[in-house]
């Protein structure tokens, strides 16, 4: 395992796509101290940041502290573990393909954006746009799990396609926009407008609160088959959900109607 | 040999390679879930006329909904066959049943189910996936749609009661069907006694494989080919006691009756050894007269399974 410490903390962003556990491999700590980071736009090294200590041979990294100044950890990652003991800046896991990032603080902004596979677990907030696609991009996640403890920003899920992303507390407005498929969860109340331009795919709201579109149309009370499975995968997980969320029932609202879309929001209708 | 009284024959019981594939149903409660498995694996006794042979092995205690589910096993001579009953018997028996799902219950199972029969008795290497709700889906008319977490796909079929979710595809493992034994009682009390005891026997303590016959038991117990170019198998006149006097290869000794066949598919060989095992026991009681097993001198399949080995071996957990 490959122990890193940081020095402190900085108020300009540290931008270290280097903090990927298949790129640390077999460097020893002094390697790791040399590679180069941007100290926002000025080249720097890590072992200006960060002590090192061990190595990632194992395919674990360990942040032993609060790098919520430090962008793009695990960036493009595919394999291997990410520990981080406290926050975490943005862009954390974006576009990784495999492995997984443990986070016990709070996360920036884009977190998993883009990303295509593995699993993120932040225990605290998250930012906005979490697991969405970059402005210009077409599509968001498109594979893994982002599963959030606390609240989260703006337009969760926006863009996804495939995917899934579990909010346990609040989320932002526009969770889910412009969805083509994929599934986001939203422990807590969601802001404003979920599902909104949304093609395909599923909003699931289970604290039975949400305030929709009218282009979101009501069509059933019923169980939806899948989210018992949804729900337990997120129990494996070591989630913990309200009771009664995993057998339902749930209304559900079709849409979003406003681009002609097939998607679903469903909220929990159960007695809270 | 002698157990209980009884003689086993020195003999073997000749089993073929097929291809298998456990499915579980679940449902809004057992008796709907169980409904649909019964359904799914009728009409279900013989390849000769079914198209597969199927079982349901029991409820099942933990499902990947949470819902109370049972499964059930299918067999057929090929892997493109098999795909073909499931499809059918998915479509017609349990997504028509009020609240069920259904999903494969060899996922997860890996290297064991993988290997399928014992790799030295020559069966069929690897596993693979074949369709089931990718092949089910465009009864949704459109209005299907899909889901997929954990490396699993699962389609969502829109019914009448909301909406039928089945697995994508599911795993298929080569298997072994026709293990057997036949029990020569006196008469047919005493030989359907014993045969029952041992489908209970069976079912109580081998998993992994299943008794297609009514009941377990087959009375038509059939012999390859006939005297007829068109009928691909027909009556085992050597077990038939009312053509004792007239046959000069009746297998039948003096004072025998009646004759039951237990037929055993199981997802390994070793499964069904043990399957001929625990049922033999089981079968070896009064009024039986001898054990003994189907075989056609090596014409119908690559495993042979030793009926007296297989009564000495220990019996499984």
């Amino acid at each position: 395992m490959l122990t890193l410490t940081p020095l402190g903390r900085t108020a300009v962003p540290v931008e270290a796509e280097c903090l990927v556990p298949e790129r640390l491999a077999g460097l020893s700590p002094d390697a790791v101290r040399a590679l180069p980071v941007w100290h926002g736009n000025r080249p720097a090294r890590l072992g200006d940041f960060f002590a090192a200590e061990g190595d990632a041979g194992d395919g674990v990294l360990r942040i032993e502290g609060d790098v919520s100044h430090v962008k793009w950890i695990g960036a493009g990652m595919t394999r291997g573990r990410i520990e981080i003991c406290g926050g975490a800046g943005m862009h954390l896991g974006s576009r990784m393909a495999g492995g997984e990032i443990l986070v016990e603080g709070s996360a920036g902004d884009w977190l998993g954006a883009e990303m295509a596979g593995g699993l993120i677990r932040v225990r605290g907030d998250a930012g906005h746009l979490v697991g969405a696609a970059y402005r210009g991009g077409a599509t968001g996640m498109t594979g893994g799990v982002i599963v959030v403890g606390g609240r989260a920003g703006n337009e969760v899920g926006a863009f996804m396609a495939r995917g899934l992303i579990a909010v346990l507390g609040d989320a932002g407005d526009f969770a889910g926009l412009a969805m083509a498929a994929g599934t986001v969860i939203v422990g807590g109340r969601p802001g404003l407008r979920s599902g909104a331009w949304m093609h395909r795919g599923s909003v699931v709201v289970l604290s039975g609160e949400a305030e929709l579109l009218p282009t979101q149309r009501y069509a059933c009370t019923f169980r939806p088959p899948w989210v018992p499975l949804y729900l337990r995968h997120l129990a494996g997980l070591g989630v913990t959900l309200p009771p009664g969320r995993t057998e339902g029932p749930y209304h559900l609202y079709s849409g979003d109607e406003a681009v002609g879309g097939r998607g679903e929001v469903l909220v929990w209708a159960g007695e809270g | 040999m002698q157990l209980e009284g009884v003689t086993v024959e020195d003999t073997f019981a000749e089993a073929f390679p097929m291809w298998a594939a456990r499915l579980v149903v679940t449902a809004r409660d057992l008796e709907w879930a169980m409904t649909a498995a019964r359904v799914a694996t009728g009409m279900a006794t013989s390849v000769i006329g079914c198209g597969a042979e199927a079982g349901v092995e029991g409820p099942v205690e933990e499902t990947p909904d949470g819902r109370p589910g049972v499964s059930f096993l299918v067999f057929a001579p090929t892997r493109e066959a098999l795909a073909r009953e499931l499809v059918r018997r998915v479509g017609q028996a349990i997504m028509t049943c009020p609240t069920t799902a259904c999903f494969d219950g060899l996922a997860g199972d890996g290297e064991a189910a993988r290997d399928g029969p014992a790799a030295d008795a020559g069966g069929a290497a690897g596993s693979s996936r074949v369709p089931l709700g990718r092949a089910l889906r465009l009864f949704g008319d459109g209005y299907q749609s899909a889901k997929q977490l954990g490396g699993r796909r699962y389609n969502r079929i829109p019914v009448m009661d909301g909406e039928f979710l089945v697995e994508d595809a599911v795993r298929a493992v080569p298997a072994v069907g026709g293990g057997n034994f036949l029990v020569l009682g006196a008469d047919e009390g005493a030989a359907l006694e014993a045969a029952a005891a041992a489908v209970r026997a069976i079912r109580e303590q081998v998993p992994g494989v299943i008794l297609p016959f009514p009941g377990g038991i087959v009375r038509a117990g059939s012999k390859v080919g006939s005297r007829y170019r068109h009928v691909p198998a027909s009556t085992n006149h050597r077990f038939c006691p009312t053509l004792r006097a007239r046959v000069e290869d009746t297998a039948l000794p003096e004072g025998v009756g009646a004759v039951y066949e237990v037929v055993v598919d199981g997802l390994t060989l070793e499964a069904v050894t043990a399957a001929v095992r625990v049922g033999v026991r089981a079968a070896c009681r009064p009024g039986v007269l001898r054990i003994t097993a189907g075989n056609y001198g090596g014409k119908l399949g690559p495993y042979r399974i030793d009926l007296r080995a297989a009564v000495a071996g220990e019996v499984p957990c």
